[in-house]
């Protein structure tokens, strides 16, 4: 399979990975910025040093997953991977963002 | 900080111009530029994608070592105010930009000359980047203009 059939993989896996993550909170690293402080994981950080922001680790998390389910998808057939419907380059991205505005609404109904 | 939030916005108005071409042009082609809405629309859309690509990297990278000021700053400051609506713009606003970047493979992928016969994928893909974009660039703005990083 050429690596170039592998990118719509990549971004399938994305979407599909990503929503989960951040439902779930499982970044890589979690990162908190009034300490300049970098974690493995997920680290609930203690009230005295401010927020914890996990949106880069859940982005990793997310690359590194799709990542593996695009170098998998290499591994198959050519004839396998085509028929593989392109529009779900666009759908499952869709899908997710319904999710996750789904995810989001108590942040618009207070 | 003010300097790279200004460039981040910057960079932000010619992704917004480049995607905003490229959509329109793919959504209603214009062959002969009779009129001004003609002329913008009748664009090759093929020489806009590194541009895009680029432009949405460095940009959203931008945004992203700005971010940890919001974090902090800003949005503590909206929570106080109880005005969650913003919080949670902002909070899809990053969603849609982790969204956006997952699908700037596929979108190259889409544009080469190879795949031809994906006209509406190419299509569609080129629309949801378009609106990604758009909403990424208002919000921001508007949750600047509560309380600006300073």
């Amino acid at each position: 399979m050429r690596w170039t059939r592998a990118l719509p993989i990549w971004t399938i896996a994305f979407a599909i990975i990503y929503v989960p993550t951040m439902y779930f909170n499982l970044p890589v690293f979690t990162y908190v910025p009034q300490m300049h402080a970098w974690h493995w994981l997920f680290y609930g950080p203690p009230k005295a040093e401010g927020p914890g922001m996990f949106y880069y680790g859940w982005v990793v998390t997310s690359a590194i997953g799709a990542a593996i389910a695009a170098f998998l998808a290499t591994l198959l057939p050519d004839a396998t991977t085509r028929r593989i419907w392109s529009g779900f380059t666009w759908l499952m991205p869709l899908c997710a963002v319904c999710v996750l505005i789904y995810i989001l609404r108590p942040w618009f109904l207070q | 900080m003010p300097a790279l939030l200004i460039v981040h916005m910057l960079l932000a108005v010619a992704l917004i111009g480049a995607v905003t071409h490229q959509s329109l042009g793919a959504i209603a082609p214009a062959d002969r530029p009779a009129s001004f809405f003609a002329r913008y629309r009748a664009v090759k859309g093929e020489g806009y994608v590194n541009a895009i690509i680029v432009l949405y990297l460095v940009t959203a990278t931008l945004g992203l070592i700005i971010y940890p000021n919001y974090r902090i700053g800003a949005r503590l400051f909206m929570e106080q105010l109880h005005d969650f609506k913003r919080v949670g713009s902002f909070e899809l606003k990053e969603h849609l930009i982790a969204i956006g970047f997952c699908m700037l493979p596929a979108y190259w992928w889409a544009w080469q000359p190879a795949q031809k016969d994906y006209a509406q994928t190419r299509r569609a893909l080129t629309i949801g980047l378009g609106l990604i974009v758009w909403y990424a660039f208002l919000i921001g703005h508007i949750l600047n203009n509560t309380q600006g990083i300073s």
